[in-house]
């Protein structure tokens, strides 16, 4: 069941694994506040190991309005537990941005993150009306990249050396990634 | 290096036999190309050439053909 969302109302997206849903900051930092012990799960979005407390961590994420701002947690529906969170922001021009964390190692290589996005792009596009999707992942996050080519976004540039590295002050590259809804839709044509 | 050398890389990266990983395999054809594997693939191919692979190759890096043109650069 996939009910019809209304802007300003909870998230609630099904795939055939996977339930998406709206959650609360607070709540989702007392879930994952483990997870930032674990380098190999904070490295990737180049946020320090270790440190955090509830509300540290907390102030790092979407402060959700469920119009513009969007915190989904990841469920499986086998087993209901959380393994991930989705952020998506929508700017002012309508273009949505997205960020994913998947700290339930157990669905690392598992398709987590290429089938709930599919899913994802399906609600931005003909729910929320955005005409674009865009991401920016570090260079050297392999599956990440891999993702992003998978689900079909093209690269539309690359920031060179333009962060800082948390974990040996090197600096790194981000890629921008890009799609358009035509290119979606497209996409969605080829596969039917 | 010849496309062998690189459906052999391919292959191993994957736990998959040679005869499962075409010389016009992609992302999108073989099956057990996840994220995760593609970590490894590309880790392997740094090794083997023995260089830091340059972002356009990192996000260019989609086919088996791509993995043997790495490797033969």
């Amino acid at each position: 069941m996939t009910m019809r969302w209304e802007p300003g109302k909870p998230v609630y997206l099904e795939t055939e694994r996977f339930i998406l849903r709206s959650v609360s900051p607070l709540w989702l930092a007392y879930q994952t506040l483990p997870w930032t012990e674990d380098p190999q799960i904070m490295s990737p979005f180049n946020h320090r190991t270790g440190g955090w407390s509830v509300w540290s961590w907390r102030k790092t994420m979407v402060h959700a309005n469920n119009r513009r701002k969007f915190l989904l947690g990841i469920f499986p529906k086998t087993t209901q537990m959380l393994i991930g969170f989705e952020t998506i922001t929508i700017d002012r021009n309508g273009i949505g941005s997205w960020a994913v964390m998947i700290g339930d190692k157990d669905w690392w290589g598992q398709g987590a993150v290429l089938e709930t996005r599919q899913r994802l792009l399906q609600f931005l596009f003909e729910d929320v009306g955005c005409p674009k999707v865009w991401g920016m992942p570090n260079v050297r996050n392999f599956p990440a990249v891999f993702n992003y080519n998978r689900l079909g976004f093209v690269q539309e540039g690359l920031l060179r050396q333009h962060v800082r590295s948390i974990d040996d002050e090197d600096r790194n590259d981000l890629v921008v990634f890009g799609l358009l809804k035509s290119e979606w839709q497209e996409q969605q044509g080829r596969t039917r | 290096m010849s496309d062998v050398d690189a459906r052999a890389l391919v292959a191993d990266c994957l736990r998959l036999p040679l005869d499962c990983v075409p010389a016009d395999g992609t992302i999108e054809t073989i099956p057990g190309w996840d994220s995760l594997r593609h970590f490894e693939i590309i880790a392997r191919v740094e090794k083997v050439t023995q260089r830091r692979l340059a972002p356009d190759e990192i996000v260019g890096l989609r086919s088996v053909r791509d993995v043997a043109a790495l490797m033969s650069r």
